[in-house]
């Protein structure tokens, strides 16, 4: 019966991104149609970001571990709200008048630089598909835990990747807003089941937090082992600069499809109260300590508490919320991805052949997460993994979006790569950082690498520009218009 | 007065949330077990960040709207209506 359920809401999730809305043609009006979405469209695309399969089982673990250390992600969300502020409507007015439709377009034309936007094409692609792979498992977890069934998660993972990519096919953007619409409603549901749950079945919050201090007062200061100040400070500035500079390549149709700056501009502004919503998942954490075993994997403290303290139906709400904040960011990663490999990577000139490759690549990145999702994946470690690598991004977006660009693409693209790389040689050198977040250390190679080329170019050409002059903002206004509408 | 949205007045007032959230560890409340009104004193913290960040965000956006940004915004849907005009234009002539 729960299986049942489940299957109907993710069937009916996938069914809203294709409903009534009529095929995309071309991959622009695919991706940011006319560049018009307006304020409460754009507001939950962009708020897509803070409710995802980690708010749902990731964050509950950590709060289950490292008590109050949780509320780094509420820290990170409203950083990155506050960034946001200031950059994506400068980011939106470029890509509006110079025809973007990926990150990588806004680099390879800010600083005249194919090898740049190629580099951020790849780069982008290989860390998002972690990221997507990170969201079916995180579903078919959720599944599982909810049914204690192997076979019903496989089958709900199956179901959902067929659906994403159908929806993400059929409707590009408009479709994943439909579908973002419903998941945020659903997914704020779920989460006050859950802590209405917790409330009836464990005691009210000042009644658990007393509880669990007479545990260990530990878990209400920042400080328990693998949660302490420094993973506070280092995960929140990466986190915080990374989502904040927009460099997830997933986020940039939403901010190139918005209407105006104004709107993106007054969406983020309110945006950090949706973060509030997270303490729930927190909360839920710190009540299992009260009624889990301390052996329980973090994913699974969530839906653990849920399962003491709610009956079947309630269960089958939270299970779909959690289903539809995988679904989501998995159409819009799928969509990034397919972007930067057909757009930027192969370059394919055709628009025809072009729109097929970009479904077709759909469809293999999603197929790919399916595949392995089946490998469990501690979800915190991925997410990380995933941040640090993007983050590498953050100085070339500085960069890029001032009004005059002042470095040249070969610096800018050997600085990610060495923060990339580095990046790479920590997480999977298994190298100790003191719990420094792996992102913050390699953004000082970046740094250095960038400053040293860009040195070195400075000297073999003296007073040659950075960028080509067709780069200068100045001939976009005057020159570009209609070329940009073709492009 | 600064039609430039990142202005150093600006982003002075949005740093004031950003830094409080970045430092919570080190505070004595958080540093040490502490509860106000039955709740952890980081929670509260934490709420309070947040608030404020909209708070300091709604000050930046009606001062850049006073200080010229309305105009600009208006350029800017004046300038994207153009642009949609010219690519309904462009579709139209395909077909």
């Amino acid at each position: 019966m729960l299986t049942t359920l489940i299957i109907l809401g993710i069937v009916f999730i996938g069914v809203l991104g294709v409903w009534t809305r009529k095929r995309q043609t071309s991959l622009s009006g695919w991706t940011v149609g006319k560049r018009d979405l307006p304020r409460w469209t754009t507001w939950f695309l962009q708020a897509g970001e803070a409710l995802t399969t980690f708010s749902f089982l990731g964050l509950a673990g950590i709060a289950f571990g490292g008590g109050v250390a949780a509320l780094f992600a509420i820290g990170y969300l409203t950083i990155s709200c506050v960034l946001q502020y200031f950059i994506t409507p400068r980011q939106r007015a470029l890509g509006a008048n110079r025809g973007y439709l990926t990150m990588a377009d806004f680099f390879k034309d800010r600083f005249g630089s194919p090898t740049l936007g190629k580099t951020v094409a790849v780069v982008g692609a290989i860390f998002l598909i972690p990221y997507l792979q990170l969201q079916i498992t995180g579903l078919g977890l959720i599944v599982q835990l909810a049914t204690g069934s192997g076979q019903a998660s496989s089958y709900s993972m199956i179901v959902a990747s067929v659906l994403v990519v159908v929806f993400v096919i059929w409707a590009g953007i408009r479709g994943l807003a439909r579908v973002a619409i419903f998941k945020d409603f659903i997914m704020v549901t779920a989460l006050v089941v859950v802590l209405a749950g917790v409330i009836a079945g464990v005691g009210g919050i000042p009644e658990v937090v007393e509880k669990v201090n007479a545990i260990s007062s530990d878990y209400f200061t920042v400080s328990r082992k693998g949660f302490d100040t420094t993973f506070w400070i280092t995960s929140v500035i990466v986190t915080g600069l990374g989502a904040g500079f927009n460099t997830f390549p997933h986020l940039w149709p939403p901010v190139l499809a918005a209407k105006s700056g104004a709107v993106l501009r007054r969406n983020v502004s309110w945006l950090a109260i949706y973060q509030l919503a997270l303490i729930i998942p927190i909360f839920a954490g710190l009540a299992g300590i009260l009624i889990l075993d301390p052996k329980t994997k973090g994913n699974s403290v969530l839906l653990g508490v849920a399962q003491e303290t709610l009956p079947e139906p309630l269960i089958a709400v939270i299970a779909i919320g959690g289903a539809a904040a995988a679904m989501v960011p998995a159409g819009a990663i799928a969509m990034g991805i397919s972007l930067l490999v057909s757009h930027n990577v192969l370059s394919i000139k055709n628009p025809k052949l072009r729109f097929r490759i970009n479904h077709l690549v759909v469809a293999v990145a999603v197929g790919l997460a399916l595949v392995f999702g089946l490998a469990k994946s501690d979800i915190a470690a991925l997410l990380l993994l995933t941040y640090g690598g993007l983050t590498q991004m953050a100085p070339a977006v500085a960069f890029a979006i001032a009004r005059k660009v002042r470095v040249g693409g070969i610096p800018v693209t050997l600085g990610i790569l060495a923060g990339t790389l580095t990046v790479a040689i920590i997480t999977f050198g298994g190298i100790k950082t003191g719990g420094i977040d792996s992102g913050l250390i390699a953004l000082l190679p970046n740094l250095i690498v960038l400053f040293a080329a860009e040195a070195v170019r400075r000297m073999l050409r003296p007073g040659q520009p950075p960028v080509p002059p067709e780069a200068d903002e100045e001939f976009d206004v005057e020159l570009r218009p209609r070329e940009a509408v073709k492009a | 007065m600064s039609t430039t949205l990142a202005s150093p007045k600006r982003l002075a007032i949005a740093a004031v949330p950003v830094l409080g959230i970045v430092f919570t560890p080190l505070l004595p409340f958080v540093h040490t077990p502490t509860f106000w009104l039955g709740l952890p004193a980081a929670v509260v913290w934490m709420t309070a960040m947040v608030i404020l960040t909209v708070v300091a965000l709604q000050i930046v956006e009606r001062s850049y709207l006073r200080e010229g940004g309305a105009e600009l915004d208006r350029l800017e849907g004046e300038r994207d209506a153009i642009r949609r005009a010219q690519q309904d234009a462009t579709a139209g002539e395909g077909h």
